[in-house]
């Protein structure tokens, strides 16, 4: 460490949008050491992929560098032909981007495009960096490191593609790489095992590297320093420590105050009355894929259930099953007491309306085409038959109960901020009137600050108007920010249900234990002390 | 691969005897109607039940298609009407000329368009994409009709370089099919073109291509190896689409230069109600089609590991 390895001044980068430039990077300043590795944090929107790519000399297309300088060990990257930039990249600066399955090609083998970057700029032969290959693949334990590589990307799950991105990226052993959000789209279980592969390969090869997150509890496991970011300029900056122990700015105590909204669970309504019951159902697609088993459940009224799991555990299944969008191949759902009908198309108008969904992602959920007050409008026609100046009075209370101003009826979604379009979402809920809400991952989507809103806001609604939340996740915080009851889901199966206390306080179920214990904590030593105990327990 | 190929043909198979059923419910089950077609309107009653009893007809429904069908096999078509010879002899050479024409079009429509497609998504929005926009849009809109018309006055009327039309009756000249091909390519090329075009800009925007460039590959690779491959697979389907048409849809041109192919013989069929050759060109064109979906389906197994593996 100590030796200048890149240095970045006043950088401005524009973006083409509504048919003009505007500024998205406005004069940033950034050093980076050798060996060292710089987190950037900050919201969607604050610049941060683009200045770590543009560290690179690349742009998004839509994007360009207007200003500032960027030197990489004595080379001026904005000052090179495209040709002299070829060079540097992949051999001494690489990339590992967030989403690895859209980021290998689907056409070649996983070892054909790890050795791509040395054979090309003739490092090594193919042969020397395959028996690489096999060597880091094993380093960052991806199982049968020998064979891995023959795969195809559709061939090996996420995070094992993850891992194999890293290894990637390591091929010419570089001396900077750029990390760009690499375990958002993970897990927290495979989460754990890409920081653990990426810590380890950083140390091992005293590589610099510039972190990219909008999760602060990541990225303080791996970062010296800390660069928060918002709307394209720097909010603060210092080492990890220093930054969790004396945030100056009042975003940066506000990011990492974040997860610290709990409902208060003591002046929920008490309710013995089983407002849903599933009982022993199964579910499964094409009649083969089995994946739901045996799902005995109940929820009473004026609730919130949270169901968490990982990807593939058949928690959204469970809410498509509940709902009739996927019929249940054996098994019941009971409503108040009464059999619903298997399919939706087989359930009347009233019982559809009483049981209301809302989406992971508010842009997808939204007709563009639409306007705010048309959106909230439908269900208040569909379902009532309300029309006229009664439905405008009605669309201007629900805003006002979501905490938008009633001005937005006018507009169109897109014009929308991700948060503003979940609220609508929330709202076109609620003007069926529903007596159960089933919330699929709709905190996923959003910034942390803007998901606590969220959460706040659905908890608030539930007081008023005596909701029952059927709230699915795998997001641990959002569970203990907002459950009462707490069902834990593992393929297909129920592996825990009970009431928030008992599940969150040992002993644990084996799975929920993994689960939890997986979830990042804002403390520098958390990935180091949790990788230990395991290890312990492993060989104890 | 081995199990996909077998189930493919066993499929086309199936499809194949189902369009043979629908056909010969429609053209045959009315057995009066056929007498009529083949003996002619002007023919007297007793002729017809002649005909129809020494043809067989008088047999049951499902007896005579399993006749039809065992003819159909082993290559009887029957006697054309208007000919007045076997099907089979008129069907096949007239086949063979239009799969000369499709051969020569193809030769020159995959690597024009592909290669102005690929230029053309490459860079989207730059002046070579934008001329070439133009340009294929503007052939394409133009009908086979106009585009006959307007060729023929220029090559043929005014600089007096080519044959205006391509009869071959005196055995096979390629100046003749000049015109035919150059009319089917200039409308076609566009098409072509413009699918190439979008598939090819939409893999530039991929993450794997911006993960390429991170690489530092050279841009040729990056194309080559990365963009290309992907992009190739929607073009790939319509180039085969592209060979039903050219095999059983060239009635304008085909009838225009009066050159003796598939598509003219088909329409003459039509008009004519040849029923023995309507059946035999519907079967040979539904044949073509679903084989060029089999060779299609096996080869995007080759183009795309994700199916190949599914």
């Amino acid at each position: 460490m100590g030796e200048r390895l890149l240095t970045i001044r006043n950088l401005q980068i524009e973006g083409f949008a509504d048919d003009m430039w505007k500024p998205i990077v406005d004069g940033i300043d950034l050093d980076l050491d050798r060996g060292e590795v710089l987190g950037l944090i900050g919201e969607s929107g604050a610049g941060k992929s683009t200045i770590g790519i543009a560290a690179m000399g690349y742009t998004r297309p839509g994007c360009r560098i207007v200003g500032g300088s960027i030197e990489f060990d004595g080379i001026q990257i904005l000052e090179q032909t495209p040709e002299q930039i070829r060079e540097v990249r992949g051999v001494r600066m690489s990339y590992v981007a967030q989403s690895a399955a859209a980021s290998f090609n689907p056409a070649h083998k996983l070892i054909e495009q790890y050795a791509e970057t040395p054979v090309q700029h003739g490092v090594l032969k193919f042969q020397q960096a395959a028996k690489n290959a096999r060597a880091i693949y094993a380093r960052l334990e991806l199982p049968d490191p020998d064979k891995i590589g023959n795969r195809y990307p559709h061939q090996v799950s996420g995070g094992q593609l993850q891992r194999a991105m890293v290894a990637m990226a390591m091929s010419c052993e570089p001396d900077l790489i750029v990390f760009d959000e690499p375990t958002t789209a993970l897990d927290v279980t495979t989460q754990i095992e890409v920081l653990a592969a990426i810590k380890d390969i950083v140390k091992q090869f005293n590589t610099a590297a510039i972190y990219i997150t909008h999760d602060l509890a990541v990225v303080v496991q791996l970062a010296d320093r800390i660069m928060v970011l918002r709307y394209g300029d720097l909010v603060e900056e210092s080492t990890t420590r220093e930054l969790l122990a004396n945030p100056k700015q009042q975003y940066t105590r506000d990011l990492l105050a974040v997860r610290t909204f709990a409902k208060n669970t003591e002046d929920a309504v008490e309710s013995d009355v089983p407002l849903i019951e599933v009982s022993d159902l199964h579910a499964s697609y094409a009649g083969q894929l089995k994946v739901l088993e045996d799902i005995n459940l109940s929820v009473e009224r004026c609730r919130t259930v949270a169901i968490v799991g990982e990807s593939g555990s058949g928690k959204s299944t469970l809410a498509r099953a509940i709902t009739g969008l996927l019929p249940p191949s054996h098994g019941t759902v009971k409503y108040s007491g009464k059999l619903l009908p298997g399919s939706y198309k087989e359930r009347s108008k009233d019982q559809l309306r009483q049981l209301q969904m809302i989406y992971q992602m508010p842009d997808v959920a939204l007709n563009p085409r639409q306007k705010v007050g048309d959106v909230i409008g439908r269900p208040l026609g569909f379902y009532f038959g309300i029309s006229g100046a009664e439905r405008e009075r009605r669309v201007k209370d629900l805003l006002e109960m979501i905490e938008l101003p009633t001005n937005y009826v006018d507009r169109f979604t897109p014009e929308l901020s991700g948060g503003q379009k979940q609220r609508v979402c929330i709202a076109r809920a609620l003007a069926a009137d529903p007596v159960v809400i089933i919330c699929d991952e709709v905190t996923s989507a959003l910034d942390q600050l803007v998901a606590e809103e969220i959460l706040k806001l659905l908890d608030r609604l539930q007081k008023e108007l005596q909701m029952t939340y059927l709230f699915i996740t795998h997001d641990l915080a959002t569970v203990k920010a907002i459950a009462d009851e707490i069902v834990v889901m593992l393929r297909g199966r129920i592996v825990e249900h009970g009431l928030k206390e008992e599940i969150l306080t040992p002993p644990h179920h084996e799975y929920t234990e993994l689960l939890l214990s997986s979830v990042p904590e804002m403390d520098p030593d958390w990935l180091d002390q949790i990788l230990e105990s395991r290890t312990t327990t492993a060989a104890a | 691969m081995a199990l996909l190929i077998t189930k493919r043909f066993l499929l086309m198979l199936l499809t194949m005897f189902a369009v043979s059923i629908i056909l010969f419910l429609l053209l045959e089950i009315n057995i009066e109607s056929v007498a009529v077609k083949v003996l002619g309107p002007y023919s007297l009653e007793a002729q017809r039940l002649i005909w129809l009893e020494n043809n067989g007809y008088n047999e049951p429904l499902v007896i005579r298609y399993f006749i039809w069908l065992g003819n159909f096999l082993t290559g009887d078509f029957g006697t054309s009407t208007i000919y007045k010879i076997p099907v089979s002899e008129i069907l096949w050479p007239r086949l063979w000329n239009t799969t000369i024409l499709a051969f020569w079009v193809f030769v020159f429509l995959i690597p024009v368009s592909l290669v102005l497609g690929i230029l053309s998504g490459m860079r989207e929005g730059s002046k070579l994409d934008r001329t070439i926009s133009v340009v294929s849009i503007l052939t394409t809109s133009v009908p086979e009709f106009a585009s006959t018309v307007f060729f023929s006055g220029v090559f043929v009327f005014s600089l007096q370089w080519l044959p205006g039309t391509s009869s071959m009756f005196e055995g096979f000249d390629w100046k003749q099919l000049i015109l035919p091909v150059l009319v089917l390519l200039v409308y076609d090329f566009g098409y072509v073109t413009r699918m190439t075009r979008a598939s090819m800009a939409e893999v530039m925007t991929t993450h794997y291509v911006r993960t390429a460039i991170l690489k530092g590959l050279p841009y040729r690779q990056v194309i080559l190896k990365h963009a290309l491959r992907n992009a190739l697979i929607a073009p790939f389907t319509v180039l085969m689409l592209q060979i039903n048409w050219l095999l059983s849809g060239v009635i304008v041109v085909e009838f225009f230069y009066a050159y003796k192919g598939f598509g003219a013989l088909l329409l003459q069929a039509a008009l004519r109600q040849d029923v023995f050759l309507i059946e035999a060109c519907t079967m040979v064109a539904v044949f073509v089609v679903v084989l060029t979906q089999v060779f299609s389906d096996i080869a995007y197994t080759l183009l795309n590991p994700r199916i190949r593996f599914n």
